[in-house]
């Protein structure tokens, strides 16, 4: 299977439309905090600094908290929005309220645990335990005295939670408490919406990659209507002339009749190849190269006549590859179709060459059409880029370059021949090396 | 009332062609002529001598298609009033098409596939033989 990230490369340069930003996707703010503290009254001030909405008339306490300010708590003053918080006293406590969190879908954000809980497993241990359930939760360990160095509590989390932790020196402030709150909060949530972004752009690749796919489908299907109308002339036709005609007369006909249906199906064949699953990963095999070419120009066949482009295949080296054949048929397709598009006006021709380099399999592909201007040439690969305005997509190229680099490891170049019209050169690996990969990543 | 009509079938697929003559000869018809593209139809009939009351032609050909022929006739003066029958494919850009060719004074039209029964009513109406062969068809 290609990862994620991978799939995710075409489109990296794209902006989430607008739409898909609107308040159905966006997350709610997960605001809840868990106080891991043995001692109640230090407990009772996080909830003064953090939500005093839940208290009243609590004085916070001088040895632990160094409040600067006595009137008032402070999360009032800054007037953001309380935190929802949970307290536990112990390190079995508050393993049961994240177990808890997590059931309801309800996770915490982040934790202020103190280092030194009494009886019980410590913070860090606690901490070790979570990491086993929770691998988003944010921690903030808050210590009496210095009882663990920074570097100790690093070995002794391991590099899982290494970017999830931060410390904090009894007596804190209540400045220090909001600040390591905001933050913890902050990092949380957006990671989150990084997380769900990401599978939205997957998805949105997997949409684009489809209605692409539909856009050379829909341009073989013009070419099928006309060859599937000729085929049911002839099936009408004869079976409707016949209807008056002697018995030896209507067997001929029946003849003619049954050789237009194995056309028809012939043709239905074909239209097959170019129908594959989008992820193009499972459905390699071992097939000659020009498979998938003369599938493409049979494909357009009658587009290629009816714009009498002619086909010159200049080298034919037979050579297996380990492929996606539905996948190698719509990069032809693809290309046979911008080629046409280029030469439509002018009589054209496209050269195919098929030859075993001692690195790679090499296809070029080439036209006759005005080329690429050399200030775009870098640019035709890229997602949306068209020259054709409302008759592309500007997807095309893109997903050539897609299917040859990403599904088949290849290498997809375009560039201007020397002489007239555009050369692009397909370079897959020998079958072998890359067959054996695939067949190992199925396994693992 | 035309009784001995000159047709040209002009089509690029040979089944499709064998069809429409087989069609017109049982309806009565006697004088076709088939070619396979739209240019060999240009230079048939620039030639004076080669008499065409009706073309029925394809509309996707290649090189010159249904359209550039009947815009070729319609520019010849000597074959402006040739009745001019027009076969597509495509139904879905049948209404397009339709209007494109209308533009160019198209006569008729017929989608493929059809049946003998519509081809003959046009084929008849065109060449102002409703009466004159329908019987022997039935």
């Amino acid at each position: 299977m290609t990862s994620p990230a991978k799939k995710i490369g075409l489109i990296q340069s794209i902006s989430v439309p607008e739409y898909e930003k609107d308040a159905e996707t966006s997350l709610e703010v997960n605001r809840r905090i868990l106080i891991v503290e043995d001692e109640p009254e230090i407990a009772k001030s996080y909830q003064y600094i953090l939500n005093p909405e839940t208290l009243s008339n609590v004085v916070p306490l001088r040895r632990s908290s160094r409040s600067s300010s006595e009137s008032c708590s402070p999360a009032r003053n800054l007037q953001i929005p309380p935190y929802e918080l949970t307290i536990a006293h112990t390190g079995a406590e508050a393993y049961h309220y994240i177990e808890e969190a997590i059931a309801e879908g309800r996770p915490f954000s982040m934790g202020f645990i103190d280092v030194i809980l009494g009886s019980g497993m410590d913070g860090i241990e606690l901490v070790r335990q979570i990491q086993k359930i929770d691998q988003d939760m944010y921690f903030v360990f808050v210590t009496a005295y210095q009882d663990r160095s920074v570097n100790a509590i690093n070995e002794l989390l391991g590099p899982e939670v290494a970017e999830r932790w931060d410390y904090l020196n009894k007596p804190f402030t209540d400045g220090e408490i909001i600040q390591k709150a905001r933050n913890a909060v902050t990092h949380w949530n957006l990671k989150q919406e990084k997380q769900k972004r990401n599978l939205q752009l997957a998805e949105l690749q997997r949409r684009l990659l489809e209605s692409e796919r539909l856009v050379s489908v829909a341009t073989v299907a013009r070419g099928m209507g006309h060859e599937f109308g000729n085929i049911l002339v002839q099936i009408i036709g004869r079976a409707d002339l016949a209807k008056k005609k002697s018995e030896r007369e209507m067997k001929e006909a029946f003849d003619l009749i049954i050789k237009a249906g194995e056309m028809a199906s012939k043709v239905l064949d074909r239209f097959k190849n170019l129908n594959r699953n989008v992820d193009g990963q499972n459905d390699k095999n071992l097939i000659r190269l020009s498979q998938p070419l003369d599938d493409a120009l049979l494909l357009l066949d009658h587009q290629l006549k009816l714009t009498n482009v002619k086909v010159c295949r200049t080298k034919n080296d037979p050579a297996l590859v380990y492929a996606s054949a539905g996948g190698l048929t719509q990069v032809f397709v693809n290309l046979i179709i911008n080629s046409i598009y280029v030469m439509k006006n002018s009589s054209g021709q496209i050269d195919f060459s098929i030859a075993k380099t001692p690195s790679a399999v090499e296809v070029k592909v080439r036209d006759y059409g005005p080329g690429i201007p050399e200030d775009i040439i870098d640019r035709v690969t890229e997602p949306f880029f068209t020259t054709k305005g409302n008759d592309g997509t500007g997807l095309g190229l893109a997903i050539c370059k897609e299917i040859i680099e990403i599904e088949h490891e290849g290498k997809f170049t375009i560039k201007n021949h020397p002489i007239k019209g555009v050369e692009i050169t397909i370079e897959l690996p020998y079958p072998g090396t890359q067959e054996q990969k695939d067949k190992n990543e199925d396994g693992a | 009332m035309n009784l001995n009509p000159f047709i040209l079938i002009v089509d690029d697929d040979a089944m499709v062609r064998d069809i429409i003559m087989e069609y017109l000869q049982t309806f009565g018809y006697k004088n076709i002529t088939l070619l396979k593209d739209g240019a060999s139809a240009v230079r048939y009939l620039q030639n004076p001598n080669n008499r065409v009351d009706l073309v029925i032609s394809d509309w996707e050909m290649p090189e010159l298609d249904g359209l550039g022929l009947l815009q070729a006739v319609r520019r010849n003066p000597l074959r402006k009033d040739v009745k001019f029958l027009m076969i597509t494919s495509q139904r879905s850009q049948e209404r397009t098409k339709i209007t494109r060719a209308a533009h160019w004074k198209v006569d008729a039209y017929i989608v493929k596939p059809f049946r003998g029964g519509v081809l003959k009513e046009k084929v008849d109406a065109l060449l102002g033989n409703e009466d004159v062969f329908g019987k022997q068809t039935g």
